[in-house]
């Protein structure tokens, strides 16, 4: 901030016109390399789960850069200091929702940042001081635990929340469970009248099979079902594989938190207590904290996928699964179109006992 | 027997005080050299007595003056260095004289507390109680802001709700804003000046633009802190990263 700002700003509490001043202050801000960190760092916080990397994402998603006076614009750049610091990973990353699986930008747990008596300092530069008293160390690392436990909690909370969510979705809609329905009902059907067209005894059509004249429309159903049969097939079970396989964590989450909820969040608990043990250990014997970002991870674990519970209608956007359902759908209608057709045709052909 | 000064006889404790102030090296240099110690002590042993107690002690020369005047004649107004204020205002004004900037050779009176202890000498911390609570507020500030603590003092000894500025007085800020921004080349300087003055840390006290000010310093100290935050991190996360190559 210019330091003339503070004078005009001055000017303007007491009384003073100084929107000449304003002119460039939005240009300003939005050039600032401070909002430019923050739009870059933002970007990154967006693929955590943590509280404070989703509150770090609200609040940029609620900036608005247009200062209506000078008064608006040092708040403003007031909020946008704090953002940018805080949109560092050293700050937003909670220990217990780490994605194992991803990529962090952190190392190690040495590098978050711990409040000690209102100063901040990384985990590793506390091991390390000489200067902190032992219980002033232990009781700031603690309070950090404390909140990102709590953090934790929220977070199979929300777990809980999307699967009740879900559930109430799936009984409300009617129209979807109907939908649902029909889909199987009619994959059944287009398999019974393939299987009518080549069993039931109707010599005029079997006569098309082995000799197809393609004047004739039965010869189109006779080839052409089989094989709009066999790409609908095809598309119905490599979707529906595709959509058992990815959902698949979060079935088995859904199962698993349905009955063992309590059991979850002793076990975050009892992480918190293992992660403190350590970090102790690594306070009394001043051992720099190495390569351990992911080693107290509960976001994903042998029970319970919580990424893939918060994230279960984020799989609808990857483009495997847009491309197979638009395949799918297409085809379906295609089907659907065409065994009404070849039913059409076939049966009249059946009962009239005419070639068509 | 009587004590020499000057060729001039001084018969009384209360005489002799009121001659520190005139020649005050002379009669530190005195005191401390305990030429006048048999005098005082024939006159007044218990107050020859305070002043033997605080001998030892390690004030600055004119602090030590000062206490010495008013164990000897406690009825004094308030002198300090070669300066008698007959009221507390007239000294308020003073301290205003030199604002923006603080009177270094008033200073001491803030911190080393010698107002509240005139108050206490003479008798008026029993009279004006309140007056005297806000003075012994005011010191306390001093222990950790002796600037903004000497402004407060000004202002509440003068009783003064103006803002002066370079030997100016302004009704208020904005008044004062608007002389600054005609007559000031360097606004960056000014704006610096302003974020942090002690002046109007004080002056808010006392001035009905009081809200406006306040929120004013809030926000340059807000904006300020989150500055320093972000510059350190930035600073302590290059020089982590120069570490590692």
């Amino acid at each position: 901030m210019d330091a003339r700002m503070k004078f005009f700003l001055l000017s303007e509490m007491v009384g003073w016109n100084v929107t000449p001043e304003l002119k460039d202050e939005r240009e300003r801000l939005l050039k600032s390399p401070t909002y430019q960190i923050l739009k870059e760092n933002v970007q990154e916080a967006k693929k955590h789960f943590s509280g404070r990397a989703k509150e770090v994402c609200r609040s940029f998603e609620k900036l608005s850069i247009d200062p209506k006076s000078l008064y608006q614009s040092f708040v403003l750049e007031t909020t946008l200091d704090y953002l940018a610091l805080h949109s560092f990973p050293e700050y937003y990353i909670n220990p217990f929702a780490v994605d194992p699986e991803g990529d962090c930008p952190l190392d190690t747990i040495g590098e978050l940042i711990v409040d000690v008596e209102g100063k901040e300092m990384s985990v590793n530069e506390i091991i390390l001081d000489e200067t902190i008293p032992t219980p002033v160390k232990k009781e700031s690392i603690e309070r950090k635990l404390d909140e990102d436990l709590r953090d934790m909690e929220r977070i199979v909370e929300d777990s809980l929340k999307a699967i009740e969510k879900n559930r109430s979705i799936n009984k409300a809609s009617s129209l979807r469970a109907f939908l649902k329905v029909m889909e199987i009902v009619f994959f059944i059907l287009a398999q019974v009248f393939f299987l009518v067209l080549f069993s039931v005894p109707f010599e005029i059509f079997f006569s098309y099979v082995t000799h197809p004249t393609w004047t004739r429309v039965m010869s189109y159903v006779a080839y052409g079902y089989p094989i709009l049969l066999l790409l609908y097939d095809l598309a119905f079970v490599l979707f529906h594989s595709y959509h058992a396989r990815v959902r698949e964590p979060y079935e088995y989450a859904v199962r698993f938190l349905s009955r063992s909820s309590e059991s979850v969040f002793e076990s975050i608990r009892e992480t918190k207590e293992n992660l403190y043990d350590y970090l102790l250990g690594a306070i009394n014997n001043r051992i720099e904290l190495k390569g351990d970002i992911k080693d107290f991870s509960r976001l994903k674990d042998a029970y319970v996928d919580f990424r893939s519970v918060l994230l279960s209608e984020e799989f609808k956007k990857r483009k495997t699964y847009r491309l197979l359902r638009s395949f799918l759908l297409t085809l379906s209608t295609l089907m659907a179109l065409f065994f009404l057709f070849s039913l059409t045709i076939y049966l009249l052909g059946l009962i009239l006992q005419v070639a068509i | 027997m009587p004590y020499l000064y000057h060729g001039k006889d001084i018969k009384s404790l209360e005489e002799l005080a009121f001659l520190f102030h005139k020649d005050r090296s002379f009669f530190y240099r005195e005191l401390k050299d305990g030429k006048l110690s048999s005098f005082l002590e024939e006159k007044d042993k218990g107050k020859a007595d305070k002043i033997q107690r605080i001998l030892p002690l390690s004030y600055p020369s004119d602090v030590f003056l000062f206490f010495c005047t008013y164990i000897l004649n406690p009825h004094l107004e308030f002198i300090f260095r070669d300066n008698v204020y007959k009221t507390y205002a007239e000294l308020g004004e003073k301290m205003l004289f030199s604002s923006p900037n603080i009177d270094a050779l008033l200073l001491p009176i803030v911190t080393n507390s010698l107002l509240s202890r005139h108050m206490h000498f003479t008798g008026e911390d029993k009279i004006h109680p309140e007056s005297y609570k806000r003075i012994v507020e005011i010191e306390r500030i001093g222990s950790t802001d002796h600037e903004k603590a000497y402004f407060l003092l000004a202002y509440e000894l003068s009783k003064k709700t103006a803002i002066l500025y370079k030997g100016v007085e302004y009704k208020d800020l904005f008044n004062l804003t608007y002389y600054l921004s005609k007559s000031e080349k360097d606004l960056s300087d000014l704006g610096n000046y302003l974020g942090s003055s002690p002046l109007l840390a004080a002056y808010k006290e006392y001035s009905k633009e009081g809200k406006a000010i306040e929120t004013f310093l809030h926000l340059v100290e807000s904006l300020e802190r989150e500055e320093r935050a972000l510059s350190s991190f930035l600073e302590r996360r290059r020089k982590g990263d120069s570490s590692l190559l």
